[in-house]
């Protein structure tokens, strides 16, 4: 059987709501089902990408999730461009290697998926 | 071609989202597609709160969502993650976590993600709706 190709869009920031935990817990789900994942960040959610201090807020951090999505064979994520440079997120000092890409490449991303979530 | 459908959502009572959902829902039945489940994640799972009050006027989405999988026996599956975090809970999460009272009830049945999960593999649609 084909595996099928989910885009995540991950889109709320790390620490404002359960959301970012959520949307975790469901791409490692995801993966460990064998679907094919590719994350993308975009909006508010490139912010998920800094390093945070998340104990000073009495938060779990994302940290750890993030650094072993390669263990759920997801080795490559992407921002959109205008997200990071909206948010100040320089992207060569993200905490999981990221590639920025266009508005038009997330389109055709999303155009050539079975899923987006 | 039939089509079978999982619809995921992600908005509590008081949205939008709800509606939407409800409305696709009743179009699928409607349209003679086949709707697997509806499964409540994140802020969603406070739709399945038997504690809702609502006033007489205004959308009861837990009643709603009751008639709808009694008329048409549609599973509505909760995230038991979200739920537990959130303060919704069933008898049975309610008796081993040493909780005197619980909210949710039938229909509305707490589940793992898997069960979201393998509807990427054997359905045509994952809808979700209020993300």
């Amino acid at each position: 059987m084909l595996r099928k190709k989910v885009i995540y869009l991950i889109k709320n920031t790390p620490f404002e709501s359960p959301r970012a935990r959520e949307d975790l817990d469901l791409i490692l789900m995801l993966a460990a089902f064998e679907v094919e994942i590719t994350l993308i960040f975009i909006h508010a959610g490139v912010l998920q990408l800094l390093p945070t201090f998340a104990e000073k807020i009495n938060a779990r951090a994302l940290t750890d999730v993030l650094t072993a999505l390669p263990h759920y064979e997801i080795t490559e994520c992407f921002a959109l461009d205008t997200s990071l440079s909206q948010y100040q997120v320089p992207h060569d000092k993200t905490i999981v290697p990221i590639r920025a890409i266009t508005q038009s490449v997330l389109t055709q991303y999303i155009h050539d998926a079975d899923y987006i979530f | 071609m039939k089509q079978q459908f999982t619809l995921v959502l992600h908005s509590g009572p008081m949205s939008l989202g709800v509606q939407s959902a409800l409305r696709f829902a009743q179009s699928i039945i409607k349209l003679n597609h086949q709707l697997e489940q509806v499964f409540f994640y994140g802020d969603g799972v406070y739709c399945c709160s038997n504690l809702l009050t609502p006033m007489q006027d205004e959308f009861n989405s837990v009643l709603i969502w009751q008639q709808f999988s009694q008329a048409y026996h549609i599973p509505m599956h909760v995230c038991i993650a979200s739920a537990l975090r959130r303060g919704l809970i069933d008898e049975k999460e309610s008796t081993n976590n040493n909780h005197d009272n619980h909210n949710i009830s039938v229909p509305f049945i707490l589940t793992g993600l898997g069960q979201l999960a393998k509807a990427f593999y054997n359905q045509h649609r994952v809808i979700q709706f209020g993300r």
